[in-house]
């Protein structure tokens, strides 16, 4: 009875070291370099006649993880870099808001339920800065269209 | 057809708040508690029973000359309202564009859910929209929708004596605005219209748009240039101490 608890225990070792060898055979995870910053994003142009074009820094937002935003980037296990927002988010006209394609509704959807996933530009920035703080939050000359909405 | 468009001619202005009492009773808006701020504007900020209200600022002009200014102000019907887009996202019959006169009207059933706590500088440019708080519903101006479509003027129109308010098709009032410009222009060089293009409500001033009002305009320039008069120069606990009780306190 004791050998038979034995060979169990020493198999079960023995599985458990070959999955480790399995993954650790794995090619290491890319490392990406982040855009430079001064990245401006303009993918609503062509469908309104403003200038509603944001600059982002990939640097100060450096506090978070790449999968915070880039929220499908766990699909791609490390092997391939994360790709633009527009890639899926590809219906550019805020006049149209249906579905997850709508650009608009991915970069300024609050999601008032507690812990709730895939936060938006403004989602995050209310729940860092207080929906009261124009400066982070307000739609004009804040830190996201900081040039104002013309 | 270019739909509708207000032309507002602020040097006219005498602040006889003709307008907002027309406003609150045409749209049969209840009053609401307010105390004496020190100053003629009264209630202190729009709410969701005052839709329009006449602002009264002081401020220098380039010569240093105190000028007491009159800002009526109201939802400006946006060509493209952000405001629109924003509330659609919580329920896609929320915000109205009128494809005849391109008011820009809230749809009164809508009330978004408790815990949305969305602010209106988070909705709009001009930080105009009020929330009802007892109901949730969004509120502000809608051009009288209802006087227009009879062939009517907006009640804030109606009642304007001095030419202040002025209504009518896109086309006529951005013409009038222009004739007016060069007009004012002869005598204070400096005037201009606030954001002609891209809004429905075309005010003509004559002093520096942060003189009127905060959102007068939707620019950062001005924005920027009345924080940097606002806020201090960035200083120290020890030096904002020293400073302020001692007067020969060397600068650091």
């Amino acid at each position: 009875m004791k050998n038979k608890a034995i060979i169990f225990l020493a198999m079960a070792a023995l599985t458990l070291g070959l999955c480790f060898g399995v993954q650790a055979s794995d090619p290491e995870p890319m490392e990406f370099d982040a855009p430079d910053d001064g990245l401006e994003i303009n993918h609503i142009q062509g469908h309104s006649d403003q200038d509603l074009s944001v600059e982002f820094n990939h640097s100060s937002h450096e506090s978070y993880e790449c999968i915070d935003c880039h929220h499908r980037m766990g699909e791609l296990k490390g092997r391939k870099p994360p790709r633009s927002c527009a890639s899926c988010h590809d219906n550019f006209s805020p006049d149209n808001l249906k579905g997850y394609k709508s650009y608009f509704k991915a970069m300024h959807k609050i999601r008032y339920a507690p812990n709730a996933p895939r936060p938006s530009c403004l989602h995050c920035h209310t729940n860092e800065f207080g929906s009261d703080d124009k400066d982070m939050t307000g739609c004009n000359a804040s830190s996201c269209h900081s040039s104002g909405i013309r | 057809m270019n739909g509708k468009s207000f032309f507002v001619d602020l040097t006219l202005c005498t602040a006889c708040r003709g307008c907002q009492v027309a406003c609150k009773q045409w749209k049969d808006l209840p009053a609401e508690q307010t105390r004496n701020l020190g100053s003629h504007q009264n209630p202190a900020d729009l709410s969701a029973k005052t839709l329009r209200l006449v602002r009264f600022n002081e401020g220098r002009d380039e010569k240093g000359k105190l000028r007491w200014n009159f800002f009526p102000e109201q939802c400006r019907h946006c060509i493209e309202p952000p405001c629109k887009y924003m509330l659609n996202m919580y329920r896609s019959d929320a915000v109205d564009q009128d494809a005849q006169t391109g008011a820009v009207v809230y749809n009164e059933a809508v009330r978004l859910a408790k815990s949305n706590r969305l602010e209106p500088d988070q909705i709009c440019p001009y930080n105009v929209p009020r929330k009802n708080m007892e109901t949730g519903q969004w509120t502000k101006c809608d051009m009288c929708i209802d006087r227009v479509k009879d062939g009517l003027k907006p009640a804030c129109v109606t009642s304007c004596p001095t030419g202040t308010m002025n209504f009518g098709d896109r086309e006529a009032m951005l013409e009038l605005a222009s004739k007016r410009l060069a007009e004012v222009k002869k005598t204070r060089p400096d005037s201009y219209l606030a954001d002609p293009e891209s809004v429905r409500v075309i005010y003509l001033c004559e002093s520096q748009a942060e003189n009127y009002h905060t959102h007068l305009m939707a620019d950062a320039g001005q924005k920027k240039a009345i924080l940097a008069q606002a806020r201090p120069q960035k200083q120290s606990r020890r030096e904002f101490l020293t400073g302020r009780f001692s007067f020969n306190t060397p600068k650091v």
